[in-house]
């Protein structure tokens, strides 16, 4: 088990470095000199001395892998570096409207996983009727669903025409249900998709045959011994459906208005606020990486069979 | 495509390896097998039928639209959906319904060229990564792995970034993003097959490198890459209209399906129909690619699987 830990974790290391790089050369592929491209945002006029001014400021004169190394570095003490529009420490910036993401990611997990599984087991128990076809149309459903269109109809629904829910803001409950709701709609259907097809292969395994031959309640066999197998390989799935949700917070956090990292990073690209596009894509690709280790670990721990593969 | 049509060396070619090269179905038969029972399931039919139609509209639009896309009418702005006007008009007074029809030929390009930059691409790494594995595996492998550790939307955001707003800008970035799931299937499928006894029997006949690629791995890892293509179509019409929607996309006033839907969002209690439309058409277009790729999964199965 240790090994395994270990040999994920230096997978994920070395993931993480790719991604330092990553970022870090986001602002050299893009066209033109790197000068113009962090200046393109400021108003200031483009004299040669400001210019030079610029690339000393962000060491640009300096070699490529010293810039590299510069960059790590600070980032690894937690300097990203500072906005070019507002002049704030980006990470100062990111970790402030973390918490609404996270937020925002942990309530849309908890709705798809309610949602989800109680689809799933169900179509599974009623394997063949309408309410299977009826689920996995629905799930077929969610999946093809471009999220900013679901958000719009449900506040078109829920909000203009229902009167029931506020449709923008971060303060309150109230102001989570619809984006977390719609963030975790598509995870939803995935996840009632691999429960029902892992809970029918589960069910027709032979200790569920053993444990209705003594005789014990359906409700038994179903809970105890069924559910808790059939979710193993639902694990793995959450590890990529939160990875899904910090992407997918760029589309519902502009849509309701709320704060965060996906509306932070949208609005960088917008602005042409380099820096803070950097640290952002850099903060979630490495979140992105340690949800999945940590997955993978926890996926090893449920599942003894993967440890020794 | 036949199996290579040579007299068995009976000398060096064990019976087993003969055996397992005659036995192969030949590829022609089993593609139409394929196609009979794809054709069999009710739900690729009906997204068969939806595709066709959109193809047809991105064809014809120039003749099937009624009004001219971009050409503005105040005197009707916001107008809702009516007979003149089966969508309704937007702020400026465009007929929506024309400018949903030219919008199917931008989706269409954009999940043609996405997909075809994922699939060439991608395919083509993992089919070195799988074939020659060691070092070049690696070498190829790691990078596709740090594209993954970027979760999908967020990828193609930050190649938009660095490339800019426009169609072939949407193009590139979608395509791009899509590499390494492409890569890393094939090269999973390749490393099953490569153990197979015709990959064996192959090299026992002394087949070049070349050869047993393409003639004995390529056909045999197609249906994973037919399976993943149905599936990267879905995601790039997906995020190319989110991408648009998003403002780094497609710019107005050009027709896509993404910007129109955000178009209307700040009008949603005045006209409701500005973005519901082109968003329906969006879904439609993506549960219908869906469902031909279930489809062409079961119809796939039994039979390819060697």
């Amino acid at each position: 088990m240790l090994y395994y830990v270990l040999k994920r974790l230096l997978g994920a290391v070395l993931v993480l470095f790719g991604v330092t790089v990553l970022a870090f050369a986001m602002l050299h592929l893009m066209p033109g000199d790197p000068v113009r491209v962090l200046m393109s945002s400021m108003e200031a006029a483009n004299s040669q001395t400001e210019i030079e001014q610029v690339r000393e400021r962000f060491g640009l004169n300096d070699p490529l892998p010293v810039q590299y190394v510069n960059f790590v570095r600070r980032a690894a003490t937690g300097d990203l570096g500072r906005s070019v529009l507002k002049g704030r420490p980006v990470a100062t910036m990111i970790a402030e409207v973390y918490p609404y993401t996270l937020q925002l990611a942990f309530a849309a997990l908890v709705i798809a996983m309610l949602a989800g599984i109680s689809l799933g087991v169900l179509a599974a128990l009623r394997h063949n009727t309408w309410a299977d076809s009826a689920s996995i149309l629905v799930s077929l459903f969610a999946v093809s669903m471009p999220d900013f269109w679901l958000a719009i109809l449900a506040i078109l629904v829920f909000s203009i025409y229902l009167g029931w829910l506020p449709a923008a803001g971060t303060q309150g409950w109230q102001y989570l249900i619809l984006p977390a709701s719609i963030l975790g709609v598509r995870a939803a259907g995935s996840i009632a998709r691999l429960t029902r097809s892992s809970m029918l292969e589960v069910l027709g395994r032979q200790y569920v045959t053993t444990a209705r031959a003594k005789g014990l309640r359906e409700r038994v066999v179903v809970l105890r011994h069924a559910l808790k197998n059939a979710l193993i390989p639902v694990v793995t799935l959450i590890g990529l459906d939160l990875g899904r949700f910090l992407a997918g917070s760029v589309i519902v956090e502009t849509i309701f208005a709320r704060q965060g990292v996906g509306k932070l990073l949208i609005d960088s690209i917008l602005d042409k606020d380099f820096p803070v596009l950097q640290g952002t894509v850099l903060v979630i690709a490495a979140t992105y990486v340690l949800v999945n280790l940590v997955v993978d670990v926890s996926y090893a721990w449920l599942d003894p069979r993967i440890r020794y593969a | 495509m036949q199996p290579s049509s040579q007299p068995a060396p009976a000398l060096t070619l064990d019976a087993a390896a003969a055996q397992a090269l005659a036995e192969r179905p030949t590829a022609g038969r089993a593609w139409r097998g394929t196609l009979r029972r794809l054709l069999r399931h009710g739900g690729a039919r009906f997204g068969l039928v939806v595709v066709a139609l959109v193809v047809v509209m991105a064809l014809g639009a120039d003749f099937l639209s009624p009004y001219d896309p971009i050409a503005q009418n105040s005197a009707v702005g916001l107008s809702p959906p009516s007979l003149a006007h089966p969508m309704g008009t937007d702020e400026f007074g465009r007929d929506i319904f024309s400018r949903v029809i030219h919008g199917a030929r931008l989706s269409l390009l954009v999940a043609i060229g996405a997909v075809a930059i994922s699939a060439t691409l991608g395919t083509l790494l993992g089919l070195l990564a799988g074939y020659l594995q060691g070092a070049s595996d690696m070498l190829i492998m790691r990078p596709m792995d740090v594209l993954l550790a970027f979760p999908g939307l967020l990828l193609a955001l930050a190649l938009s970034a660095i490339l800019g707003t426009g169609l072939t800008s949407v193009i590139l970035a979608v395509g791009i993003a899509g590499i390494p799931n492409f890569a890393r299937i094939v090269r999973g499928a390749v490393m099953n097959v490569r153990e197979n006894e015709y990959v064996l029997a192959a090299r026992t006949v002394g087949a070049p490198g070349g050869r047993i690629v393409g003639r004995h791995l390529l056909p045999n890892v197609a249906a994973p890459i037919i399976v993943m293509t149905t599936l990267y179509v879905a995601f790039a019409v997906l995020t190319a209209s989110s991408l648009s929607f998003l403002g780094v996309g497609v710019q107005p006033p050009t027709p896509e399906w993404g910007a129109m839907t955000n178009a209307g969002r700040h009008i949603l209690r005045l006209a409701w129909w500005v973005s519901t439309f082109p968003g329906l058409m969006i879904m439609l277009l993506v549960l219908a690619v869906n469902l031909i790729g279930d489809g062409l999964r079961d119809a796939l199965d039994p039979n390819l699987r060697v």
